[in-house]
Formats: structure tokens, C-alpha cells, sequence
């Protein structure tokens, strides 16, 4: 099939129309089966998938490549590719879409809006990854932040309009000054001709080319242009100390949602490190490395510090992604072969495990109208089956050795700890952490006397254990044979390891 | 393929195979097949393994002494550039050793367990976990590269973790699982961090990363050499692995969860926190003895470690009431006689501990435990008395166990206690080896003090207790039976010359685990010498004579101590009456009994200071870092509100376009009110115009 990648992107949104022709009720299922249409759709990237070409800076290398002139008088292209970062994120975005399918099967309001809004999100995302054109880039990235600004502000909590501007405005902010880096790298791009091909100027790079442009604020032209991709994409990831709307964000969104801001959504911004930011200014890069390992452990730490400290179960498993990404922070600055593959990899792992935990919340969620987690107790012998679900979840988010999250983070520190002893050493304690506000949780929702008010809780039900059981499973396989996914990225990233 | 290299994958695969069944399924067999049906699902398992775990070691016995390393690779693991992982067995004399330790004792606990168990809700529950712990553990030992063991490590702990907190209902006891999980968590981080430094220096002097067994000891000479911030690398990976040790084996600092685990069910108490988990560290420090005769400094600090938990922890169990409590501390010092034998080189000493004291203290516990059913849950012993009488099986069996630790001649306790202090004075120092000695008198104490208070005198339980006292069924004894009857054998395994045996056991690990025979700090001067080309010259002197005095000296004492024990609990108890008013003595005991108030100094130094941290952080996140952004947006709102009133009023119609921008602007900031997406998008779609504008006009 032609045009392979062009399909996977935009067949979510092609049932938008459709939408508005059935009962509203059966929305749902069109979306579902749109999604599930799209993953076999994609099967052929993965089966078909090259892993021994490298991509990153080398078009050549670049797989299901398609391109079409777009604004020509600007060099603009339609240009899409894949190498072995974005076709793991690809994965996981299909992964985490089926699943927050199924997370959204009880919404009762506005549904045709709703699977709208959603299915234009699965695209944007999904564009995200494939674009290799900078304006393409931008305009998905861009194109996502309004579907989710109504999916939160509309079918959110009680405090969702203020989450959904802040999120909105925090990343536009972010956006804003990555509009200008984009057009400032058009704009001085070396080697002359300006171009926005993403590929086409990492290559120039990697042959000695250089930003030169004026200084801006008495600062290196580079260095601000570079400063200026960070933010953009620290504040998607988030990077301490942008990361607070993040925990609105997830408070208020709805669980299908917080599936997807955590599952994929963050990991737009670590992706925009390794395509854009990092490898397009390596000698910057290298000035920024101790800076950002510091910004790394702060994330790992300070997140689970502060998620201890919270009293909301969706607010602590959000400032738990706030230490996990950190995770993967770590393992890009370091910059070594295990470093970046087990940030990759994370990636992935935080993506399956933290769509579990928030899966998991919206059960309880949905069935006592509130999270606060002093205010469950014993539930395990009411709803055993959802308490071993969980276990097994909380489980993996700590990093039990088994499972893939203990992949990727011993992946991260022994590459870290290569470059970086202390600063290792000292995420090390965010482990710690994270096996207290974990294990604490649970104990408080889970054991100890059953409170009353939940006697009659219903156990987990069907739907909801489609959408958790695969990503168990998916976790489980990863921890034992990890290399069935390393595989995919590995060329493309020990590669970029040597290049930064 | 040989028989061997067949059959040991299944030893850990066909627990877990069990966990996942009684896991998935254990319910329904539960409800509609019954106890026993869930019981027998649950003990078939390990019973399997335990019989391929004997017949691959009496196959191992006619294989030549130095063929006797098998590995069994299965396919690879985690493989990074230079990062190579494999999922491969080893299967060796260590090995060996421990995973017959595992099932043999771990397939009479579950035994045993069937009867503990009995109508409990969460039965099929039970063996799960059970089944997964041996699993994990087996694993452990069976792992040949640290991450391999490192997945047992974990395993364990998670076990542990589920155990302790199985009867989940109780707040108390989930506390206590979390506790054990996070304070061997602290331990995990050295573990960690003892394995970076493994791998950093591996991929900087050899150019590829393989963390098996046999690698690293091929390497250690190389590694030998390097300093990692000033320190011998080997020191600082051999200190860094023991701290891992510290928080598995529960040595102080950091054994304080090991008495709270005594909240999980005693068949718990005894496989997993007496006879084997516990053990995990000692196994390490074996498995990694090649690291450790190098890295001397280490060892004395472990020494110094071991002595100290030997010795506290066995004053802490002469004052305690709760019949597991006392057992509890008795391991904790136990483990410790186990590192010391470790600190001064004698490895195979450490192990054959170990595996004496997992048969003995694995009987003791579950001797408690038909105790502690048989009184309805009362587990304090001033309740108890004159059991003897009513439990003849459990009693005999559990008198017989505690011989054993007291180091009763021809007992195995006498064997394997004897030769840690032998080496602890030949190998070690005096010091190490008065500070063992005075323990083992104490051990001996508090055990009979316990076996006179549980089994003899009168009862002092109520009527209706005494009444319904009974012994408990066959399932429970035979297997307290048994290991009895193994701790009062197995000493014979491991006879030393002196007493004119051959140390077969010592003989049987030194493919694999080389005792020293000199003290380390002089075997790492000769290592050193050696590869300077210097001759060097070992000494023998024959000790038989000090090697007597010594056992002598230790078996007067503990039958001193053990006589103490008789005449103040049994003979006169008026006399410790008299003794225990004093004040001198009121206070040493209070602080005993309230185990030198180290959780309260915890409590005090760590964990209050980390609360407020938590709570300090998070509030400084919410109103500072938090604060920041949502006074960006006042401050935005309200000054562009300002420039729009401004504009509307006094610069008039003259810019419209302008005017009509910025007050889009302004009512798109006053999103904190109105919420409305029109002002939002409008307010972005006029950020950007004027941005980008100024930008291109600013780099034209």
C-alpha cells in the first residue's frame, strides 16, 4: 500500500463525518473501530520496518518516506518518514488510543463531540511523530492543543475550564517561541539554501554546518535558538519548573484523557529532544548536558517528593510521571548508548504503565465519585480482582524487576551512571521514593479496615479490564524479553548517541 | 543436553507455573474443589522441584570436581551495544546447595502450611504467593548474572512484601510489609549502585558488559587495579553490595523490618524471614567471594557489622515476650554469625551456617506456630507454660531445634557455630571472637528461657485455652518432625579435620566458594606480592590444641547459660523476681524490651524529616513554583485589560486594528473568568502575528 504513513495519520479523523450519522450512543463504536482499523492498518510499518537503517540525520535511511510539495516559495513540504524512534512512538500511540477507546466507553455526554475531538487528537499525535518537515511538525503539534483543550474543558472535572486554559496557554507559550526557532533555523540554515526539512538540516549539521546568525540579547545566536526549542518542548515533557500544569491538566481531564496526556502526550516533548532540539545544536547540547542532568534529578526527586505529599490519587500518580519522565531526561543527557536507548525505551514503559494507573483510578473513580485516597480503605476484599489488577499495576510503576519499567530505568542509570556517579546516585533515591508513595497508597485504599461506605463496590468490569489487561501484558513481556522492542530503535539511537 | 542442564529450568519455572495457576484460577478450585484439592495444587509444585533439585545434585556427585560449573543458557535478556544480558542458569555446588535448602524446606512449609492455613478465606491466596516466593528465590540462586539475581532480589521482597501483609485487613500488618519493602529497598540502591560501578568499568576495560558470575571473576585481577574517586574499586563495589546484603539479611542499620515481618503467617516467618529470603545476602557475599578476598577493608567493616547485630540483637531477644519475636531477633543475630564467617574469609563456614541454621530455625518457627494455633492466635509466653505435656510432637521436635542452636555437641549447630568462631579467632581477632562467644551464650539463654516458658512449668494460659489445647494435626508436626531430626544430623556433613571428619562440605563448595585461610588483610598483602613476582611464604601451625580449648570454652558456656536459664525460669524464679526489681536492671531490661528504641530514633532522624519535606515541597509546588504561573496570568490579564481601556480611550479610533487586537487580547486573558474559546484563540492567533512580525522584522 502506498502512502502507508499518510493513511495511519489520517484515517482516525476520516469517520469524523460519520459521526454526526449515527445515534449518538454508537459513536463509540465507530471510533473503536476506527482505532482498531488504524492498528492493522500500521501493521505493515512494523512488519515492514528496516531495522538496520539508521534515519535521524540521513534521508535515505528514513522508511515509508512520502513527500509532496506544500508551499513551495518557502521550501514547505508534505514530508512524512519514519526511522526507529518515531516508529516506536507510532506504536505506542496506537497502543494507547485503542486503550483510551475503551476508557472512554462511559461517557454519556456530548458523545459525537467527543469522539470527534478524540480521533482529531489521535491524528495530530500521530503526525507528531511522522512529520519531517518542521511547519508540518509545528502545525500537528499545534492542531493537537484544541482538541485537547475541549476534551478537558468540556467533559472534565469541576476545575476543568482553569486546567484546560492553563494547559492551552502553557503550551501555546511554549509554542510560541518554538514557532521562532523553527523559522529562525529556516531562516539561517547552514549550508546555505534554507529549508525546513528536519532531516535535511541534521544532515547538514552533521556535515560541519553551523547556525550562524546574529546575537540575540548578547547571547550566541545558537544558544537562544536552542533555549528556545527547550522550553517548547520541557513544557509538554514536563520539565521542573514547567510542569505545573500538568497535574490540573490530569486532576481534571477525563480518564481517557489523562491516558493519553501521560501515555503520549509527554512524550512529544522528550521525542522533540532527540528529532529537533538536541541533535541540530550538538555543541550547545554539550554546554546544556550538566545543566539538564541537574534539571533531570530535580524532576525525579522533587516528583516524587511531592507525590508523596498528595492526597488526590490522580494528582500523585501525575506528579509520579513528573519523576519518570525525569527518567528519561536523565538518559538523553547523559548522551550514552544506554543512556538514550533506555530513555526511548522508557518512553514506551512510561506510556503502558502510567495508561494503567490512570485506567485504573477511573475505575474506582467512576463507581465513588472521588479519589481522594485517605478516603477508601479495605477495598481489597470487596474487589479483589481490581486490587490484584492494581497491585500488579503499582508494581510495574515502581520498577519491580520482571517487568519493563526495571528495563528501561537500569538501562537509564547504568548509562547515566557512566558520565554522571552522583547525580545517579542520587535518582537513585527517587526509586526509593517511589516504592514509598506507591506502596503507601496502596495500603491506604487498599488494606486496613474496609470502610463502609464501599461495602457494596463493584468489581472491575469486562470493558475495563480490556483496556488494563493488554497493557499488562505488554509490561510483562517487555520485562522478560525487552529486545523484542530494542530492536526497533536500537540502529537509529546508538547512532544518535554518537552524534551528541 | 545432560539431565542436568534439562531438568534445572524447570526447578524455578514450575513454582511460578503454580503461583499463576493458583493465581488466576485459585478461587473457582477454591470454591468448587475444596481445601484440600487448592492445598495439594499448591504443594505439588515445589514437591516437584525439590525432587529434581536432590536428583540433579546426587547426578552432580558422580561429575568430576571440576566440571561441576554448568551453565544453561535460554535465550538473551536486555541487549544494548555493548550491554549484554542473558537469561542463563547456573548450576554449581553453591547453587546447588541453596536451591535444595529452598524447595526441601520450602516443600515442608507448604506442607505444613496446608494445616497452618486451615479455613483460612484466602487460602488458594496463600499458596500463590508461596509458590511465586519460591520461584523468585530459586531464581535468585539459580541466576547467573546479577541482574538475573537481581529479578530473584526483587521477587523476594515482593513476596515478602504480599506475605507480611497477607492478613491485609489488620492496618498493622500492611504497615509492616511496606516497611520491609521500602527499608530493602534503601539496600536495593546499593545493590544498584554496586552494579554500575560493575558495569561501568567492565565496558571501559574490557568493551562489552556481561554481568555472569564467571565473567567477573575472570576479570577481578584487572578490576583490582583500578580506583574508583581514590577508593580500590573492589572495596567500593564489594561495600556497595553490602549494603544490598544489610537490608535483605537484616543487619544493623537496617533490620528493623525484620521483627515488624513476624505480623505474617508463621509458615512466612519461617521459609521466607528465618530459613531462606533472609539468607540472600549471605548467598551473595558467597557467590561473590572471588570480589571480597580482595577487597579486605570491606570485610572488616562487615565484621565489624556482623559482630555488632550478633551480639545486640541477641540481647534484644532475652527480653521479649512475643514467643515469634524472640525468634525473630534470634535470626537477626543468627544472620549475623553468618557475615562474620563471611568478614574473615571463611565462605563455605557462612553457608554451612546457613544451611544448619535454615533446618533448625525453620523447626523452631514452626514449632511457634502449632503453639501459636494451638492457643487460638496468643502468641505471648507469659500465657503460655507446660505445653510439653499437651504437644509432645511440636514439643520434642522444638527442643530439639533449640540443641541445635545452642551448639549441643554432635548437633549441627555445634558444627557450624564452632567453626565461625574458630575462624572469627584464627582469621579474625580475639575481639570478633569474644563478641560471637558472649552471643552464643546469650542464644543459648534466651532459647531455653523461651523453651521453659513455652513447654514447661505450669500453665498459665485461661481454662478454656488449656482445655481446647491440643496437638495439631499430622500435616503440621511431621514436617517440625523432620527438620528436627535434619537439625540434629545435618552437622555431620561438614566434620573438621580436628574432630577427625573431612569438611566434605567445605570440600564440595571450594570449586566454586575458596575459603581463605589466612586473615584477609594478609591474603590480599600475599595477592599483591604474588603479582610482583614475590615469594610467598604460608605458614602452617598446627592449632588443634587452641581449636579444643576453644570448643570446650564455648560448649561450658552455653551449658552455663542454659542452666541460667533453668534455674531462673524453672528452679527459682523467686531469685529472678529478686534480681529484676532492682533498678540497675529494671532499666537495662526496659530498654531490651523496647530494642534500644532504634525505631523511635528512626522515626525521629528519618522519617519525620522526610514528612516534612514531602509537605514542605509540595506546598512550595503549589504556591511558588504553581503561584508563579497563575500570577503570570493575573498579571497578563490585568495589563492587558489596562492597555485596552488605554487604547479604547485616548489613542481612539486613529488604530483600530490595533485596538481591536489588544482588547481581543485582553478578554482572552481574562480566562480565569470567562472561559470562552473565542477569546482564547483569539488571543493566541494575536500573540503570534505580533511575535512573529517583530521576530521577522527583528532578523531581517
Amino acid at each position: 500500500m502506498d502512502h502507508i504513513l499518510s493513511w495511519v495519520v489520517f484515517l482516525p479523523i476520516t469517520v469524523i463525518p460519520i459521526l454526526w450519522l449515527l445515534p449518538a450512543n454508537k459513536a463509540k463504536w465507530a471510533a473503536l473501530f476506527i482505532t482498531i482499523v488504524d492498528f492493522i492498518v500500521a501493521i505493515p510499518l512494523f512488519t515492514g520496518f528496516d531495522r538496520l537503517k539508521v534515519g535521524v540525520d540521513d534521508l535515505a535511511g528514513m522508511q515509508f518516506k512520502e513527500t509532496l510539495e506544500w508551499i513551495p516559495s518557502l521550501g514547505i513540504q508534505y514530508s512524512l518518514g519514519v526511522d526507529g524512534i518515531s516508529i516506536t512512538m507510532i506504536l505506542l500511540t496506537l497502543i494507547i488510543g485503542l486503550v483510551a477507546v475503551l476508557a472512554s466507553w462511559n461517557i454519556d455526554k456530548l458523545q459525537r463531540g467527543y469522539f470527534a475531538m478524540f480521533l482529531l487528537l489521535q491524528t495530530a499525535m500521530l503526525g507528531v511523530f511522522v512529520a519531517l518537515d518542521l511547519i508540518l511538525f509545528y502545525l500537528f503539534w499545534e492542531v493537537m492543543l484544541f482538541p485537547m483543550y475541549f476534551l478537558i474543558g468540556v467533559w472534565g472535572g469541576p476545575r476543568r475550564i482553569y486546567a484546560a486554559i492553563k494547559f492551552f496557554l502553557y503550551t501555546l507559550m511554549g509554542s510560541v517561541g518554538m514557532l521562532l526557532a523553527i523559522i529562525a533555523v529556516w531562516y539561517y540554515a547552514p549550508g546555505g539554501e534554507r529549508t525546513f526539512n528536519i532531516i535535511e538540516l541534521l544532515h547538514r549539521v552533521q556535515e560541519g554546518g553551523t547556525f550562524v546568525g546574529p546575537e540575540i540579547f548578547g547571547m550566541p545566536f545558537a544558544k537562544v535558538v536552542f533555549v528556545a526549542f527547550f522550553i517548547g518542548f520541557a513544557i509538554k515533557v514536563p520539565i521542573f519548573p514547567f510542569h505545573t500544569w500538568l497535574p490540573d491538566a490530569h486532576v481534571e481531564a477525563p480518564t481517557a484523557i489523562s491516558v493519553i496526556l501521560a501515555g503520549v502526550l509527554l512524550k512529544m516533548g522528550t521525542y522533540g529532544f532527540l528529532r529537533i532540539n538536541f541533535p541540530l545544536f550538538p555543541e550547545v547540547f554539550v554546554w546544556f548536558q550538566d545543566f539538564l542532568v541537574a534539571l533531570a534529578v530535580i524532576n525525579i526527586v522533587y516528583g516524587a517528593l511531592c507525590a508523596l505529599a498528595q492526597s488526590d490519587l490522580k494528582k500523585m500518580i501525575a506528579y509520579s510521571s513528573v519523576s519518570h519522565m525525569g527518567f528519561v531526561i536523565l538518559g538523553i543527557a547523559a548522551a550514552t548508548t544506554q543512556g538514550i536507548n533506555g530513555a526511548v525505551l522508557q518512553m514506551f514503559n512510561h506510556g503502558t504503565i502510567t495508561a494503567m494507573l490512570f485506567l485504573l483510578v477511573g475505575v474506582v473513580y467512576d463507581r465513588a465519585h472521588h479519589r481522594r485516597i485517605a478516603g477508601f480503605g479495605g477495598l481489597a476484599s470487596v474487589t479483589p480482582v481490581y486490587a490484584a489488577v492494581t497491585s500488579i499495576a503499582y508494581m510495574a510503576a515502581i520498577g519491580l524487576p520482571g517487568m519493563s519499567g526495571f528495563i528501561s530505568e537500569l538501562l537509564i542509570l547504568t548509562g547515566s551512571f557512566k558520565v554522571y556517579q552522583l547525580p545517579t546516585i542520587i535518582s537513585g533515591l527517587g526509586i526509593i521514593f517511589g516504592a514509598g508513595y506507591m506502596l503507601w497508597a496502596y495500603q491506604r485504599i487498599f488494606f486496613g479496615k474496609l470502610n463502609p461506605d464501599y461495602q457494596d463496590l463493584k468489581e472491575i468490569n469486562f470493558v475495563e479490564l480490556c483496556s488494563v489487561v493488554p497493557l499488562i501484558i505488554i509490561t510483562v513481556y517487555l520485562g522478560l524479553l525487552p529486545n523484542r522492542i530494542i530492536v526497533f530503535f536500537e540502529t537509529s539511537l546508538n547512532y544518535l548517541s554518537e552524534i551528541l | 543436553m545432560t539431565y542436568i542442564q534439562s531438568v534445572i529450568p524447570w526447578v524455578p519455572i514450575l513454582p511460578l507455573f503454580g503461583a499463576i495457576i493458583l493465581g488466576l484460577f485459585g478461587k473457582k478450585i477454591y470454591d468448587t474443589l475444596g481445601e484440600n484439592v487448592t492445598g495439594i495444587l499448591g504443594c505439588l509444585t515445589p514437591m516437584i522441584s525439590a525432587i529434581l533439585a536432590f536428583s540433579a545434585f546426587f547426578k552432580m556427585l558422580s561429575v568430576e570436581t571440576g566440571n561441576r560449573i554448568i551453565q544453561i543458557p535460554l535465550t538473551e535478556w536486555i541487549t544494548v551495544a555493548d550491554f549484554q544480558i542473558e537469561w542463563t542458569f547456573r548450576y554449581d555446588p553453591l547453587s546447588s546447595v541453596m536451591i535444595m535448602i529452598v524447595t526441601g524446606i520450602g516443600t515442608l512449609i507448604h506442607i505444613y502450611g496446608m494445616g497452618y492455613m486451615h479455613k483460612d478465606q484466602s487460602f488458594w491466596r496463600f499458596f500463590s504467593y508461596m509458590n511465586l516466593f519460591l520461584a523468585s528465590m530459586l531464581m535468585l540462586v539459580l541466576g547467573d548474572n546479577l541482574i538475573m539475581m537481581f529479578l530473584g532480589w526483587e521477587g523476594v521482597g515482593l513476596c515478602s512484601y504480599l506475605l507480611i501483609g497477607f492478613w491485609f485487613s489488620e492496618e498493622a500488618n500492611a504497615v509492616a510489609g511496606k516497611k520491609a519493602f521500602i527499608v530493602n529497598r534503601i539496600g536495593d540502591l546499593g545493590f544498584l549502585a554496586g552494579m554500575f560501578l560493575m558495569i561501568m568499568y567492565s565496558s571501559q576495560l574490557f568493551g562489552n558488559v556481561s554481568l555472569s558470575f564467571g565473567e567477573m571473576q575472570s576479570r577481578i585481577g584487572d578490576l583490582s587495579q583500578v580506583t574508583f574517586w581514590g577508593f580500590p574499586l573492589l572495596e567500593v563495589i564489594g561495600l556497595c553490595f553490602f549494603i544490598g546484603a544489610m537490608g535483605k539479611s537484616a543487619q544493623i542499620p537496617l533490620y528493623v523490618w525484620l521483627p515488624d515481618a513476624m505480623a505474617g503467617p508463621t509458615p512466612v516467618s519461617a521459609l521466607i524471614h528465618a530459613a531462606t529470603m533472609v539468607t540472600a545476602g549471605v548467598y551473595m557475599m558467597g557467590r561473590m567471594y572471588f570480589l571480597y578476598s580482595l577487597a579486605p577493608h570491606v570485610l572488616g567493616f562487615v565484621s565489624l557489622i556482623a559482630a555488632l547485630t550478633c551480639f545486640i540483637s541477641a540481647t534484644i531477644g532475652m527480653a521479649q515476650f512475643d514467643i515469634k519475636k524472640v525468634l525473630a531477633y534470634s535470626t537477626v543475630s543468627q544472620l549475623g554469625y553468618m557475615f562474620l564467617a563471611m568478614s574473615v574469609g571463611a565462605f563455605s563456614a557462612g553457608i554451612f551456617h546457613l544451611l544448619t541454621h535454615a533446618a533448625f530455625k525453620a523447626a523452631l518457627f514452626m514449632g511457634s506456630g502449632s503453639v501459636i494455633v494451638a492457643l487460638h492466635h496468643k502468641q505471648d509466653m507469659r500465657n503460655m507454660g507446660g505445653l510439653l505435656k499437651k504437644m509432645p510432637i511440636t514439643g520434642w521436635s522444638f527442643i530439639a531445634a533449640t540443641f541445635a542452636i545452642m551448639g549441643f555437641p554432635l548437633t549441627s549447630g555445634f558444627f557450624s557455630k564452632d567453626e565461625i568462631l574458630w575462624k572469627a579467632f584464627i582469621q579474625g581477632s580475639p575481639t570478633l571472637w569474644l563478641v560471637g562467644f558472649i552471643a552464643a551464650g546469650i542464644t543459648s539463654f534466651y532459647m531455653w528461657r523461651l523453651v521453659f516458658m513455652t513447654f514447661f512449668g505450669e500453665n498459665r494460659s485461661d481454662e478454656h485455652t488449656w482445655e481446647h489445647c491440643k496437638e495439631q494435626p499430622k500435616r503440621t508436626v511431621i514436617p517440625i518432625a523432620i527438620l528436627a531430626i535434619a537439625a540434629i544430623t545435618i552437622g555431620f556433613l561438614n566434620v573438621p579435620h580436628f574432630l577427625g571428619g573431612h569438611s566434605n562440605f567445605t570440600e564440595y563448595l571450594s570449586p566454586v566458594v575458596k575459603d581463605l585461610s589466612i586473615t584477609p588483610a594478609e591474603h590480599y598483602q600475599n595477592v599483591l606480592d604474588t603479582a610482583q613476582g614475590k615469594v610467598v611464604h604460608e605458614s602452617h601451625v598446627d592449632h588443634t590444641a587452641l581449636e579444643w580449648t576453644l570448643m570446650v570454652a564455648s560448649v561450658a558456656w552455653t551449658f552455663f547459660t542454659a542452666f541460667l536459664a533453668w534455674f531462673f525460669y524453672m528452679k527459682n524464679p523467686k531469685a529472678r523476681e529478686y534480681i529484676m526489681s532492682g533498678v540497675w536492671a529494671q532499666k537495662i531490661f526496659i530498654i531490651l524490651y523496647n530494642k534500644y528504641y532504634v525505631d523511635e530514633f528512626y522515626e525521629m532522624v528519618v522519617l519525620t524529616p522526610i514528612r516534612k519535606l514531602f509537605l514542605f515541597l509540595a506546598a512550595f509546588d503549589q504556591m511558588v513554583v504553581d503561584g508563579l504561573v497563575n500570577f503570570a496570568g493575573f498579571l497578563g490579564r490585568h495589563l492587558s485589560a489596562f492597555i485596552g481601556l488605554f487604547d479604547q480611550n485616548i489613542v481612539d479610533g486613529a488604530v483600530n486594528g490595533t485596538a481591536w487586537s489588544f482588547q481581543t487580547g485582553g478578554k482572552g486573558f481574562s480566562f480565569l473568568q470567562s472561559s470562552k474559546i473565542q477569546t482564547v484563540i483569539g488571543t493566541s492567533i494575536v500573540i503570534f502575528i505580533i511575535v512573529i512580525v517583530s521576530f521577522i522584522l527583528y532578523i531581517g
